[in-house]
Order: structure tokens, then sequence, then C-alpha cells
């Protein structure tokens, strides 16, 4: 038995995760009802924004092992400052005027953690330094609520590429002690409360209808494809993380950006395929947001494979590459064939879905992988 | 969280290298459906808060929770899971997502559908201890007697519809208490040791798990309105109130865990489910405080949150008492100070304020951070005793 005053930093990282990916749903739901280009292209600068911040604060967290008192508020303030910006997140023409200072302030509060860790560890300063001034140079940018509708895209843009730029320097993280296993596994929960929280917004828009009224084998295809996608990522990933290597590092990283983006699409499109009303939007609108995010999603689980560089990786990886072109081949066959709507491509990328799934399993289960293994 | 997850069954359980998903990773994921139905069932209750919804959320969240517990207690016991398993629990979590979007229809339709959808998550329950039973011998009189008694239970859920609108109301507790009674005889693991780390870990990650949909409730009602609707007031202070139940929670139970006995586990899983029954309150009355809509709301809405808030103290009372540290008995009476401070609060905010909802929640905001204050400083010094 042992007492402490405090929750440890596990609660903590799980409680941070909770939110971060509670807040990316909470802001799909403006795309949902809104399936436009420039809510999309907005939606898609604010989920980077978000995957970013979440992904320095959890290496800074696996590097330095454990926190202190101030990191530890640094976080919880970044939680609320999440809350506040996804909640201000209206419109695409009003968003910019909360959401933007609202983010810049995380940027801030990034800052001051990068800060804190080189202060408990001296030698991790070569790798904060340059990502404290990254912050502070993309926290104006955000902040600026003036822009007019569409530039703000582009000077959001040049934020986020401030902010990622210290990642392309050399810099060897071997040297900082990072703690792959434990990347791995933070990589891994957050995966599965994204996939989880797109229950929550597949099932909260279908309560906006009687079950009855309901397309029920849309929304069992849905299930299909969410439980796939959680069965194809889960069995892949290397048990110890991502190989070793500073570019292998970071690209077994930003390939769960295109994964979470896509499961999160897949989301989006499920709410537009099951209830309709709910979107006011064309039907082919739906099955191109679903079509593209299953292929990003299988695209992205190729590369994680390859990049586990394991005896049937390469296989394993062309089985998703092709399920992907097959993916988007039914979305072009959606597009010409006037009978072949929305709802039948959902059940149709639920099939495609299980039938990786299948190939998968039998690929591992094989003789002959059993024996390399 | 996941630093003890790594404990278990190898140096690292998310990933499964034997052709399947690990049981971490599979048992995340059953949490994370689990509540996410809790959370739509909830919604129903926000934009339809009567009497009648709230007993019929309750009575779907009671047998809800009891699957996921006696779920959570086979997966405890049989850490062996096969691809059986595996897909039995995959249909669990699709029949929990269908009910619950069942569930949030009206009355008078989802009696109908539900009661028989739960009968047959229980079935698949029935299934699962079957599975294991036939995988792992020693599990048999364990599984033997949960068997015959869930599939009764099973019938009961499924057959009453038969018996009209209200026919749960008999039914389900019947089917409830059948469910929970092989637990309560005097060998209710039969001869089965509990995995104590296991257990406190699986209750913390689906406590957790709440107070993050909590937020989501929350912000999703917040987006129904423009932010200049919104009371952001509210919205602070009640994060500030699901913060501190997180602190609260996590200061103490995961570390301690229950004590030892069946006695202790079973009043230690149990107290988890009025705890977690009422976050779900938490998080109704903190949409209706963050919302514009809550200031035509009556003032008899303030029990929205204040009533919840209270059973989560009192839920946090047992469960510090539970865990016999020395300092036990002062820290439960923080909580239980705490507790009487809510009803004077709201009374007092009622009779002081024109907004009452609003007041309320950064009453209790106040209330729940004297009450991290004083059990931390309760901590420090025992921990700082026990150092001397």
């Amino acid at each position: 038995m042992r007492s402490r005053s405090a929750p440890d930093h596990a609660a903590l990282e799980l409680l941070y995760d909770l939110f971060f990916v509670a807040a990316i749903v909470v802001l799909t739901f403006g795309y949902s009802h809104d399936p436009t280009i420039a809510n999309l292209a907005w939606i898609t600068l604010v989920f980077t924004l978000i995957w970013v911040v979440w992904v320095a604060t959890s290496l800074v967290l696996n590097i330095l092992g454990s926190d202190s008192a101030l990191i530890r508020a640094l976080v919880i303030a970044q939680i609320l400052l999440l809350i506040a910006a996804v909640t201000a997140a209206d419109g695409v023409y009003s968003h910019t005027l909360a959401t933007g200072p609202l983010c810049s302030a995380t940027l801030l509060g990034l800052a001051g953690i990068y800060w804190e860790a080189q202060r408990i560890r001296p030698e991790f300063k070569s790798f904060s330094t340059p990502r404290i001034w990254a912050c502070v140079l993309a926290a104006p940018v955000f902040a600026f609520p003036f822009y007019s509708d569409s530039l703000y895209l582009v000077f959001w843009l040049l934020g986020l590429v401030i902010l990622i730029s210290p990642a392309l320097r050399p810099h060897p993280f071997d040297s900082l002690g990072i703690d792959t296993k434990k990347l791995a596994e933070r990589l891994g929960i957050f995966t599965a409360i994204v996939l989880g929280e797109s229950f929550v917004k597949i099932a909260l828009t279908a309560t906006d209808s009687k079950l009855d009224g309901l397309v029920l084998e849309c929304l069992l295809a849905t299930l299909v494809i969410v439980l796939s996608i959680w069965w194809l990522y889960f069995t892949n990933i290397s048990q110890d993380g991502e190989s070793t290597g500073r570019t292998t590092h970071r690209f077994w990283i930003l390939a769960h950006l295109p994964l979470h983006f896509g499961i999160t699409g897949i989301a989006v499109a499920a709410t537009m395929v099951i209830l309709p009303e709910v979107s006011h939007n064309a039907d082919g609108n739906s099955t191109w947001t679903l079509v593209l995010s299953v292929a990003i999603v299988l695209v992205a689980l190729a590369v994680l494979k390859l990049i586990a560089n394991e005896p049937n990786s390469r296989l394993a990886g062309a089985v998703f590459l092709a399920a992907a072109a097959v993916a988007l081949g039914i979305g072009l066959i959606s597009a010409s064939q006037d009978y072949f709507d929305s709802r039948l491509a959902m059940i149709f990328m639920a099939c495609l879905m299980f039938v990786t799934v299948l190939s998968d399993y039998l690929l591992r289960t094989s003789p002959k992988a059993t024996v390399t293994r | 969280m996941s630093s003890s997850f790594s404990q278990q069954s190898g140096p690292f359980t998310i990933a499964g290298l034997v052709g399947a998903p690990g049981p971490v990773a599979l048992e995340l994921f059953y949490d994370l459906i689990f509540v996410a139905s809790v959370v739509v069932l909830s919604d129903s209750y926000s934009h339809h808060p009567t009497a009648t919804n709230l007993v019929w959320l309750i009575a779907v969240f009671v047998v809800i929770w009891l699957i996921w517990m006696q779920t959570s207690l086979l997966f405890n016991l049989d850490r062996q899971q096969n691809n059986m398993m595996r897909i039995l629990v995959l249909g669990q979590m699709l029949l929990i997502v269908l009910l619950s979007v069942a569930a949030a229809d009206d009355l008078e339709s989802h009696s109908i559908l539900v009661g028989p959808l739960l009968g047959l998550t229980l079935l698949l329950l029935v299934a699962m201890l079957a599975v294991s039973a036939r995988a792992t011998p020693e599990m048999a009189s364990y599984t033997s007697i949960r068997i015959r008694f869930c599939v009764i239970g099973a019938v009961l859920l499924a057959c009453s519809p038969l018996f009209g609108d209200n026919g749960y109301l008999v039914f389900w507790p019947i089917a409830c208490v059948l469910v929970l009674t092989p637990s309560l005889r005097p060998d209710p693991l039969g001869g089965r040791s509990i995995t104590t780390h296991h257990l406190v870990e699986r209750f913390g990650a689906f406590t957790v798990i709440m107070l993050g949909e909590t937020f989501v409730k929350t912000a999703l009602t917040a987006t129904e309105s423009d932010m200049a609707g919104l009371s952001v007031v509210s919205l602070l202070a009640n994060f500030v109130i699901v913060f501190a139940i997180w602190w609260l929670y996590f200061s103490n139970a995961p570390s301690v865990g229950p004590t030892a006995g069946r006695g202790g586990h079973n009043t230690w899983m149990l107290t988890h489910f009025p705890l977690h029954l009422s976050i779900v309150g938490v998080a109704v009355g903190a949409s209706l405080a963050t919302n514009t809509f809550g200031e035509n709301l009556p003032a008899s809405a303030t029990l929205y949150l204040s009533v919840p808030l209270l059973g989560v103290l009192l839920g946090l009372v047992v469960l510090e008492l539970l865990s016999g540290q020395p300092h036990s008995t002062r820290v439960a009476g923080v909580f239980l100070l705490a507790a009487a401070a809510i009803p004077i609060a709201v009374i007092v905010t009622v009779k002081l304020s024109s907004n009452e909802l609003r007041s309320v929640s950064v009453a209790l905001a106040a209330v729940m951070v004297a009450a991290i204050f004083g059990s931390n400083s309760l901590r420090r010094r025992a921990g700082a005793d026990a150092i001397a």
C-alpha cells in the first residue's frame, strides 16, 4: 500500500488524451452539419494544430518520465483552453475570432512546458529551445483575429509550418532517452480513444432519430469498419513501438496524423449517411468523405506496417494498399452510377474492411509466417 | 494507468503479437464503448428531464453497469482471451451501441427493443463464461453458477416488454439481483483469486473515461448554442468540478484499492456504481448549467448538479474508508464536510442569486476545490508522519 497526495502522471495522461480526442469529436460536429470545403479546411487546420500540440506534450512527458507541479498545471491549463477553443468554434466565419487567440494561448502554454522541462533536465535544452521559439513565433499568427474569410487559411498554415519546423532539424531522439514502448502505448491509447469517440459521435447522431427510422444496415456497417480498424491497428503495431532511428521515429509518429484524421473522417461520413437530413448535403459528398477517409486510414496502416519492418510487413502493407485502391475504385464507381448511393458504399466499405482483416489474419497465421516468427 | 498496464502480462500489452489485439487494447476499447453508450443515454435525459425518463435512465444504466462489471471480473480472473472470446466481446459492444440508441427513443417504444437487446447482451456474457470454462477448466466452479443465473436474468430482461411499458420496473430489478447473487456466496470467486491491481486499474480507467465523456457531453450541448450565448463562467466552474472529482479519486483509490477479502472487494466494486451514476448526473447538470437555456429553468434545477455531486462525495467517502489507511477516517471526514456544505451552498446561492444554476455551479466548484486542499493537506501530513 502506498499513499500520495496527488494523482500520478499516468492518470493525468489518460485524462489529457480523453479531453483531446473529445475536443476533436466536438469540432467535427460543425463539419457534419455543414460539410463545405471552407469547413473542411478549417477542421483540417485545427485538427492538425491540436494533434501537434498533443504529440509535443506527450513527447516531453515521455522524455521527462515524470512531471512537476508546474508542468501538471500547464497541462491542465492546456485542457481548459482546448475546451474553450472547441466550444468557441461556432461557424467558419466567426470562429477565428475566439478560437485563434485560444489556440495561441495553448501554444504559449506548450512553450511553458518546454521551458520547465529544460529547467528540470538541462541536457534537454538543445531539443526544447528551438521548440520554445517556434511556439512563441507561431502564437501571434494564430492570435490575430481579423483575417478575412479565406486569408486565415494561409496564415494558419504558416503558423503550423513554424510550429512543426523544429522537428525537421536533425536531432537524434535516442540521445534524449525517449521511451519508445511508452510512446507506442500512448499513441495506441490515443488511437483506441479516437475509435471509441467515433462511436459516441455516430450514436449521438443516431439518437436524433428513432431506431426504426435509421438505416440500420449502415449503422452496423459503420461499426464493422471501426472495429476492423481497431483490429488491424492493434494486431499490426509492433510490441516494441517503432524502430529506432530519427527518421523512422518521425515518420512513425507522423503516420498517426492521417490515421487519426481518417478515423474521424469515417465518423463524420457515417453520421452523414445514417442521418442525411442532419447534414443537408448531397449524397455524393457523403460517399467521397467515407471513401477517402477509409483510403487514408488504410494507407496510414500500410505505412505503419512497413515502418515496423517485420517479416510479413511488405505483404501486409501491400494488402492494405490494395484495399485502399479498391476503396477509391468504389468511390469512382459510385460517382458514375446513380444506383450506387452512399448507403451501398458504406456496406461495400464494411465488406472491404472485413476482407482486409481476414486477409491480414490469414497472412499472420499462415505456416510460413509462424515459422519466421 | 498506462504505467501499470505494462506490469501485467509482459513489458507492453497494448500490442498483440498473436494475430489479434492484446487484452489491454480490448479492455480499453470495451470501456470506451460502454461509457459512450451511457453518454448517449444521458443525452436523451438532458433534453427531456422528466421523472419517468430518470427512472428509465437509471434502470438501463444499472443493467449495463452490471454487465460491464461481470465481464471485467471475468477478464480479471481469466487473462487468456482467445478469438471466440474477442468476437463475443465485440458482439457485446455492437449490442450496447444499438441498445443505447434504442433506449434514447421515447419510453413507449424503447422498452420493446431495449429489454430483448439487454437480454441478448447478457446471453453473450453467458457465452463468454462458457468459453472461459472450456478453455480453462479451473474456471468451471466460478462460471457454472453464473451461467445459470445469467440465463434466467436474460430471459427476464428479454420478456419484460410482454408485460407493458412498465414491465421493466418489475423484471429488471429481479434480473439484476440474479446477476449479482453469485457474488454474494461465501466463496464468490469459486476458489480463484482476483488480481487486485488489474481490478483497480479497470475501475480507474472506467472512471476517468466517464469524466472525459462528461466534457464531451457538456461541450456538445454547448455547441448547440453560439459562444456568446453560453455561460462561460459555468463552463469553467463545471470544468473545475470534473477536474476536482478526478483529483480526489485518483489521489487515493487507484494506488490503494480495496482492502483484501470478499467483503472489501465486493463493497469496493459496488461503491463505484453510485459514483459512476453520479458522474453521469454531474454531466447532465453541467450541460444544463452551461447553456443559456439554464436560465429559464426553475430553482429546483439546481438539484441536477448538486444531488449528483453529493452522490460523488459520498461514494468517495466509502472508497476512502475501504482503503483502510491510517489517515482515511480524517480524509473521509473532509469529504463528508464537503458533502454537508453542498446543500448549504445551494440554499444560500438560490436565496442570493438571480441565476441560480450558474451561481450554484460556481459555489460547488469552490466546495470541491476546498475538499482538494483539505484532503491533500491531510495526506501530506500523514506522509510526513510516516517518514518521521
